[in-house]
């Protein structure tokens, strides 16, 4: 796996947008054009976002903060 | 183990002025809340000594008197948070964004609904003056993006040139009108961690208008209405039968003592909600 794919797999896991399986499996389907959105978010080293809780309208963004 | 209540959401009403696709309201219901439900909820949340009060809807700044109603009767008012979900339709200039906010009795924080689906509504700028707004007025500014794909993600690097607040990620899942549109939040191959998840909303309540209290505020009241999951009093959801199983197992706890077979779970059910429907939607839950 190249470096850029270690980091977008690495960003979507820490984010708990999949597990480890499901990012690397995700991003053997993405074209090089989204693999650079992806990592022109990683490489922005936004801490701002945060995970929330799964649920759905009652969200509150300050219940999983990113480690 | 029994997790203490501190958080109660709100569902004030139904309606909205936007017209989103991934909405998890189906449809419009006539429902908002009636005198003896602000009365209920007023007794309740003092009662339970709730620290943090989230109004949502719908659209709650179109049912900002009724708001006021609850929040005028709330007990160490200055020691709780009080927040909104919008959808952001005020914040068109300086002056309206200030009238809208302002006439909240007391209000700690604003969380903008804002994601690709919002943004056919709401145009960019006027985040930045709900931001700005916020700033002036001491109240906490935060985004709730809902994203469909992880690509979405993009939104949030856009957001964030506007200035430092939080951005929370949330799934769509497919409810009400996303389910009719399909439109959802997509798995490539089923996550197994699922199942030693507990409910995402521990800690917390929802009180649904025209309805009752439940601690789900997601597939098993909006799609699967399963018995037993609404209650007309905190109390009596705290003592049923579904907050002791919820509140207390595992998923997959769960699932083994209402002899529920996990062997045929898709993708979709590495998200826990729709993993928590499954396991329910044939299960009566008798108190």
């Amino acid at each position: 796996m190249k470096v850029n794919d270690k980091a977008i797999v690495a960003f979507l896991v820490s984010l708990g947008l999949f597990s480890t399986i499901q990012a690397k499996q995700y991003i053997k389907n993405l074209s090089t054009k989204e693999k650079k959105i992806i990592l022109s978010v990683v490489n922005a080293k936004n801490k701002q976002i945060l995970l929330c809780n799964g649920v759905t309208d009652l969200a509150t963004v300050e219940t999983k903060k990113r480690s | 183990m029994l997790y203490k209540v501190n958080e109660i959401g709100i569902v004030v009403g139904y309606k909205c002025n936007f017209n989103c696709s991934h909405c998890v309201t189906s449809k419009y219901k006539p429902y908002r809340l009636t005198l003896k439900e602000i009365q209920l909820l007023i007794s309740e949340i003092n009662k339970h000594n709730l620290k943090s009060i989230l109004f949502v809807g719908g659209e709650p700044t179109l049912y900002i008197r009724d708001i006021n109603k609850i929040i005028s009767k709330l007990n160490n008012l200055e020691r709780k948070k009080i927040k909104i979900t919008t959808n952001g339709h005020f914040a068109i200039d300086i002056n309206s964004t200030k009238k809208i906010l302002k006439s909240f009795l007391y209000l700690n924080a604003v969380q903008l609904s804002y994601d690709k689906f919002h943004s056919r509504f709401l145009p960019f700028k006027n985040i930045r003056i709900l931001y700005n707004v916020c700033n002036e007025l001491g109240i906490d500014f935060s985004v709730i993006l809902t994203i469909d794909s992880p690509l979405d993600i993009y939104i949030a690097k856009k957001l964030s040139k506007i200035g430092k607040f939080e951005i929370g990620i949330q799934k769509v899942l497919p409810l009400g009108k996303a389910k009719k549109n399909k439109i959802s939040y997509l798995y490539p191959t089923f996550d197994k961690n699922v199942l030693k998840k507990f409910c995402p909303s521990l800690g917390k309540i929802k009180y649904l208008c025209g309805q009752g209290f439940s601690i789900c505020c997601s597939a098993l009241v909006y799609n699967a209405s399963v018995e037993g999951t609404v209650h007309p009093t905190i109390e009596e959801h705290l003592n049923s039968h579904f907050y002791k199983m919820i509140s207390s197992f595992r998923l997959s706890e769960i699932a083994k003592k209402l002899k529920v077979s996990l062997n045929e779970l898709s993708p979709q059910h590495s998200s826990e909600c729709l993993l928590c429907e499954y396991i329910f939607k044939n299960n009566k839950i008798i108190n």
